[in-house]
């Protein structure tokens, strides 16, 4: 915050260049090996620097296009985002309720879900024959399904709404709870009406989480692939989809890491912006360990408004995903033959299918493995980018001009396309022994990578706003640096950091687009099990793919009510 | 002290009544606080002094009564538009405003101009001597400092009524000390009616007008600080306020009207206590309602367990069977020494023991430090 | 604080556990490293058999589709992850022959493999199995509503075809670029456009990937969409068939095949350059022009292999109607033209 705090942080005993050099040593390392050398690999490779790229036309309309696209759409969708996000952050940080924690683990399911997965659940649903057009061509008694939405501009955005909003509200909910009630009614003591407090009372003291969560947000918007891919069709192209079109199907390297370094680029100037404008606002959050009051018992109004927002998570997050359970209980008989029609039924028959081997399939791959995989990727993932993090959360905290420097460095992973860091992590350690040795721990270092930046973003504004005077007081007291860490930052840091450690569980769990490159069939995760099937024709093929992300689901639901659920049992404990 | 009884009734409230998750909070509340009154809430923590406040303010919903101002009620009337200021605990000043922001909030809310609102921050700062001030952090002042601008804060939108609650909770004794009176300076010259929560009876005697005692939820005494200190309504308040020794007693004989207890039989003018049926009374007997005799007429012998110099008096600790018990005597007495002791008429108040023992325990937990008034 | 402690504690053991088990020693046991893509698959005794006739471990390495192997290959190529690469189609084999990406080696076996699908003379890269790209329709919605199934790309335009037609974009699928390549032979390069352009008017869905094409817009499989035809493979009636939920005997979709409809895409494996392990890959092509291998591959990967004598699965035989005149072009030519041709039909669908 300023140069006053500076001399009581050096109370350890180092200097603090030393301990801010000490902190940083790792997390640099571990970005330069594995990020920058990667990346100065491929632009290598790519033959930019010798062949240079063509800016004709067609080169030049496909990147203006792209660029102004992807930053029409990042802002609609983040702008949505917030608009959804922010109430949701309001209902779970005010109030108690039952389901609260399944709810909160719920919202991060899309997170983890492939987009494949999440096509399929909004065609279940919203599709030309999803449930709800069903329904109302059933109800108006209508020839042709009355939403059009799959292939439009909206449809991307909406997906993009799915995916995010669990960031806005789970990074904010922990800001909000902890945000001491008092500013907002001394606010309104003072003559503020609610508008005005919300706005120049709890808005601007919300603003690092908000605009922590936010950034966050636009840049996964801002470098969607997916869901632009598989939602909005081929007439939208996000510079990402653009660089896997010129990249794998159209062989043009040169343009391909032009696009590449354009997105990492805008990324880097996106978080440089960010920290810019982040730098003092932090503020000093008394922690209050109050659960909110209950839902049953507030007053009427906020009883509606609470009682709305529920179900408008409840659209949007759980009616895609009940779709995905549905369908992957559901068999749909289609014999042209009889001359029949549809029929359905209940069946087990997809999730009993995943346990055989029909084909004598080299690469079956039985679910449990996939799951145990899937989980032992992600452990690793949370064991490598939880550590890190703290590390860097703590040397952010210091007052030196070197993190003004560092700090965006750490967000350019999230703006990297997959093609490009799972490339890139190939051709640097392929031809080295450590390739051969370890190569199946570069995956979870390459959702590291990407998980970092969630960790950072999600611990940082909790950090900072642990009062300096607690930590004054424990030094005081006569204690180390890694006692006051051990003792006065981590306990107060906890929720935090559980919640960071969801996400860098699930973008794990998650994550595909890197793992193609850097997964080997020995060690097939679960998205890799469900793109299989998914990629070959027939009912039983596809019905797997529900079964398995189905699985997927509820694996990653039990999961993070684990995390949730030990995190709270230790905070009772103090 | 000023004369209060003829002013007008500010603000009113009448058989207030508030449930919080189904406990009771405030159980049928009415009292008033009249125009230029500094109205003190004195109480034990948790006994729903703040949750008045809020609202007071409109911050709080509640179940049952009304809250009115010169007569008019306010139920219908939001926060914002009540004009009433409210100092909390934690002062709450805006992280992300300066010291001069902070202080401008409500000014701005009110729509003045640029002008004005410079001319009354000044104003406000320099009524809590914290001129300058003007452009610091509120996070890098002091907990005093930072007092003084919540302050400033709440007084300079010029609020009808003005409502500080535990405003010296936070800080240091000296600090508190020097704060108070400060605050009984500006609360006095401000001439609006305030309402001053705390949980210290030192504050409260210093500060208020009228004091209204609050425990369990209801209102235990309201009244001037003579009127408390001279007739306490109970023992319990007798003995939150730390007036002096509470016993038991049993009544021996009616004429004259002759208490039993463990400081021997104590001889009672007061009458009043005979109207109402009694299982037993209490007895508050003051400090300074003892005084020494020798020879084997009356009294009671007690053993001195400590004796500390407080100027023309000495505290002394005295043990009485089981029972401690503190008397102010004019001259020094060794430790360890029995003395005799006789308790003077006049220094005596009865009660009868219409309170439940629950709530005089709870009150007796609550009150640790008890202090006593000369 | 213990509960920290055992936190770090578990993890550090995790990674450790991970590190260990992840890591498999082999440094006994020679490897043939295989790179292919994602949709590769095979019966495991056959592999097992190769193994264990050579005494070595065969190793493969998926990597997304097609052009994500070829691209992985070529970006590698100063020191190659494989030995072998397999899954390179005609589609991109111009590309991959002029990154010089193999080595040549020309298998005894090729004198059995019909000379049409030997499209490299200097035997760089060796043909293994091919596919026909066509037009599938829902059977049970032509028959309701009594419509004829159309026998020339020609007949799409119609009007009783309209909006009935769901394809891939050639931008990103294979699938998409294969039926793109039909229309140009079907159309010529004058003339394809015009055909798009009536098709669009007509209607004509356009989406990124066959997963959507094929079980959203697809009405004939599980999707239940709104389109009753869709650009996929001769071969998914079968798999229809053979993937059905509850046995079928007729599959409730079929492919059309009449000439110039289809596209056929051949795909080939080729040995790495500056493999150590030449032989041990030259022998492991001919396992792949093997019988055993050859008569695996219709049930595991839904594709044809390319020497005739190997006998089809019954299910082939009785559910898929072979296409006789499949439309091709050179590789050359693909490769010179594609990215000219997909940006012209870019231009021509986001008008």
């Amino acid at each position: 915050m300023d140069g006053s705090n500076a001399e009581v942080r050096t109370r350890s005993g180092f200097p603090s260049t030393w301990k801010i050099s000490a902190l940083w040593l790792v997390p640099v390392l571990f970005l330069s090996v594995f990020f920058f050398l990667p990346l100065a690999e491929i632009t290598n490779r790519s033959g930019i620097l010798t062949q240079g790229v063509i800016l004709d036309h067609v080169t030049w309309g496909l990147l203006t296009k792209s660029l102004s696209f992807t930053i029409t759409q990042a802002t609609v969708s983040t702008a949505l985002t917030l608009c959804i996000g922010i109430p949701g952050a309001y209902l779970l940080s005010h109030f108690r309720f039952m389901g609260r924690e399944l709810l909160k683990a719920m919202l991060i399911v899309p997170f983890i879900l492939p987009t494949v997965v999440v096509a399929t659940c909004f065609n279940a649903l919203l599709g030309p024959r999803g449930l709800i057009n069903d329904w109302l061509m059933t109800i108006y008694n209508l020839q042709t399904p009355p939403i059009a939405l799959l292939n439009t501009f909206w449809a991307i955005i909406l997906g993009h709404v799915f995916y995010n909003t669990s960031i806005i509200i789970l990074v904010m909910s922990e800001a909000w709870s902890k945000l001491n009630p008092n500013y907002q009614d001394s606010a309104r003591i003072l003559g503020a009406n609610r508008l005005q407090t919300a706005f120049k009372v709890t808005l601007p003291l919300l603003a690092p989480s908000l605009l922590s969560s936010g950034l966050l947000v636009f840049i996964f918007d801002f470098t969607s692939f997916g869901v632009v891919l598989l939602l909005g069709g081929p007439l939208y192209a996000t510079l990402e989809v653009e660089i896997y079109i010129q990249a794998i199907h159209m062989l043009n390297f040169p343009a391909a890491t032009l696009l590449s370094l354009i997105q990492i680029s805008m990324t880097l100037v996106m978080s440089v912006i960010y920290a810019r404008i982040s730098r003092g606002q932090t503020l000093e959050l008394t922690p209050h360990f109050k659960a909110g009051r209950s839902l049953a018992d507030a007053p009427v109004l906020q009883k509606c408004l609470g009682l709305g927002i529920l179900t408008l998570l409840f659209l949007i997050f759980f009616s895609p995903l009940i779709a995905l359970v549905i369908r992957s209980l559901t068999s749909y008989h289609n014999f042209a033959s009889e001359g029949g029609s549809f029929g359905s039924g209940i069946t087990l028959a997809y999730y009993a299918e995943l346990l055989v081997n029909r084909r004598d399939d080299l690469f079956y791959v039985p679910p449990y493995s996939a799951i145990i995989n899937s989980i032992l990727f992600a452990l690793i993932t949370v064991a490598i980018a939880l550590p890190l993090g703290i590390l860097v959360v703590r040397a952010l905290k210091m007052p030196q001009r070197i993190n003004r420097i560092l700090e965006p460095m750490l967000m350019l992973p999230l703006g990297t396309s997959a093609v490009t860091l799972g490339l890139g992590l190939v051709l640097t350690f392929n031809s080295t022994s450590f390739y051969q040795a370890s190569f199946p721990l570069l995956l979870p270092i390459a959702h590291a990578l990407v998980g970092l930046p969630l960790v950072i973003r999600v611990i940082q504004p909790v950090n900072e706003s642990i009062p300096q005077n607690l930590i004054d007081s424990a030094y005081s007291l006569g204690a180390d640096w890694w006692r006051v860490f051990r003792d006065v930052e981590l306990p107060l840091l906890k929720k935090s950091v559980s919640v960071a450690a969801i996400f860098a569980f699930s973008v794990s769990l998650g994550e595909f687009g890197a793992t193609t490159f850097l997964n080997r069939p020995e060690f097939p995760t679960i998205p890799i099990a469900i793109f299989r099937f998914l990629n070959q024709p027939g009912q039983i093929n596809y019905g797997q793919a529900m079964a398995m992300s189905t699985i997927l689901m509820i694996l990653s639901i039990l999961s993070i009510l684990l995390i949730q659920i030990t995190s709270y049992q230790g905070r009772e404990g103090k | 002290m000023r004369d209060i009884s003829n002013k007008m009734s500010g603000l009113g409230v009448e058989r207030l009544t508030k449930y919080y998750n189904h406990i009771i909070l405030l159980n049928h509340i009415s009292f008033e606080v009249r125009d230029q009154e500094v109205l003190c809430l004195l109480g034990p923590s948790g006994s729903g002094k703040s949750t008045l406040l809020r609202i007071i303010a409109g911050l709080e919903s509640f179940e049952s009564g009304l809250i009115s101002w010169h007569g008019n009620n306010l139920d219908s009337i939001p926060t914002e538009k009540r004009k009433f200021g409210l100092m909390f605990q934690d002062y709450a000043l805006f992280p992300h405003l300066n010291v001069f922001d902070n202080v401008a909030f409500g000014l701005r809310m009110q729509g003045l101009p640029k002008e004005k609102i410079i001319h009354k921050v000044s104003q406000a700062l320099a009524r809590v001597n914290m001129s300058d001030f003007v452009k610091r952090k509120v996070q890098t002042l002091s907990g005093g400092e930072q007092q003084r601008i919540a302050l400033a804060r709440t007084l300079a939108p010029d609020p009808k009524l003005i409502m500080l609650d535990e405003p010296l909770g936070a800080l240091d004794r000296k600090l508190r000390e020097q704060l108070c009176g400060e605050i009984r300076q500006i609360l006095r010259s401000n001439a609006v009616p305030a309402i001053y929560v705390t949980h210290d009876q030192e504050e409260a005697f210093s500060i208020a007008d009228r004091i209204l005692i609050i425990s369990e939820g209801k209102i235990q005494q309201i009244g001037t600080p003579q009127e408390l200190f001279l007739t306490p309504a109970s023992s319990w308040v007798a003995r939150f306020l730390g007036l002096g020794n509470v016993i038991q007693g049993e009544i021996s004989s009616l004429q004259p009207l002759t208490i039993h207890t463990i400081l021997g039989n104590i001889e009672c003018t007061d009458q009043a206590v005979l109207a109402k049926p009694q299982k037993g009374i209490e007895l508050l007997i003051r400090p300074n309602s003892v005084k020494l005799v020798s020879g084997k007429s009356a009294g009671f012998n007690g053993l001195v367990l400590d004796s500390v110099f407080q100027g023309e008096r000495y505290e002394t600790t005295v043990r009485v069977q089981d029972k401690l018990f503190k008397f102010d005597l004019p001259t020094s007495c060794t430790p360890g020494t029995s003395i005799q002791l006789t308790v003077k008429q006049e220094g005596v108040t009865l009660f009868t023991s219409s309170m439940d023992q629950e709530s005089i325990k709870a009150g007796n937990k609550r009150n640790s430090k008890p202090k006593y008034q000369k | 604080m213990n509960r920290l402690n055992c936190v770090v504690f578990v993890f550090g053991l995790l990674l450790a556990s991970g590190c260990s088990s992840l890591h498999t020693p082999t440094p006994q046991i020679r490897e043939l490293r295989i790179m292919t893509h994602d949709s590769f698959a095979i019966s495991e005794s056959i592999i097992h058999m190769f193994e264990e006739e050579n005494g070595i471990k065969v190793v493969f390495m998926k990597s997304g589709d097609t052009g994500t192997l070829l691209n992985r290959a070529i970006l590698t190529s100063a020191s190659p992850e494989a030995d072998l690469l397999y899954g390179i189609d005609n589609t991109y084999l111009s590309r991959a022959l002029s990154a010089d990406l193999f080595e040549p080696y020309h298998s005894e076996i090729l004198s059995s493999v019909p000379v049409e699908f030997i499209l490299d003379q200097n035997k760089f890269v060796t043909p293994i199995d091919y596919g026909d790209v066509c037009i599938n329709y829902d059977r049970l919605y032509f028959s309701k509503h009594n419509l004829a199934v159309p026998h020339d790309l020609a007949e799409l335009i119609q009007e009783e075809y309209r909006g009935l037609l769901v394809v891939e974009n050639p931008a990103t699928s294979s699938p998409g670029l294969a039926f793109l390549l039909t229309t140009i032979q079907r159309f010529g390069e004058d003339g394809y456009l015009d055909f798009w352009n009536s098709l669009k008017t007509n209607g004509v869905v356009v989406v990124n990937d066959w997963s959507t094409a094929y079980y959203t817009n697809f009405s004939g499989s599980s999707g239940r969409g709104l389109q009753p035809m869709v650009v996929s493979y001769n071969t998914s009636p079968a798999a229809e068939v053979y993937f059905a939920e509850t046995p079928i005997d007729d599959p409730p979709t079929a492919s059309i095949t009449a000439p110039s409809t289809c596209f056929r895409q051949i795909e080939f494996a080729g040995i790495l350059k500056g493999t150590p392990n030449r032989s041990l890959a030259a022998l492991f092509i001919d396992h792949m022009l093997g019988i055993p291998f050859q008569e695996d591959i219709p049930l595991q990967m839904f594709v044809f292999p390319v020497l005739p004598n190997a006998t089809l699965p019954p299910v082939f035989q009785n559910t898929i109607s072979l296409v006789g005149q499949p439309a091709m072009l050179s590789p050359e030519l693909i490769a010179e033209m594609r990215d000219g041709w997909i940006q012209a039909w870019m231009e021509v669908m986001r008008k």
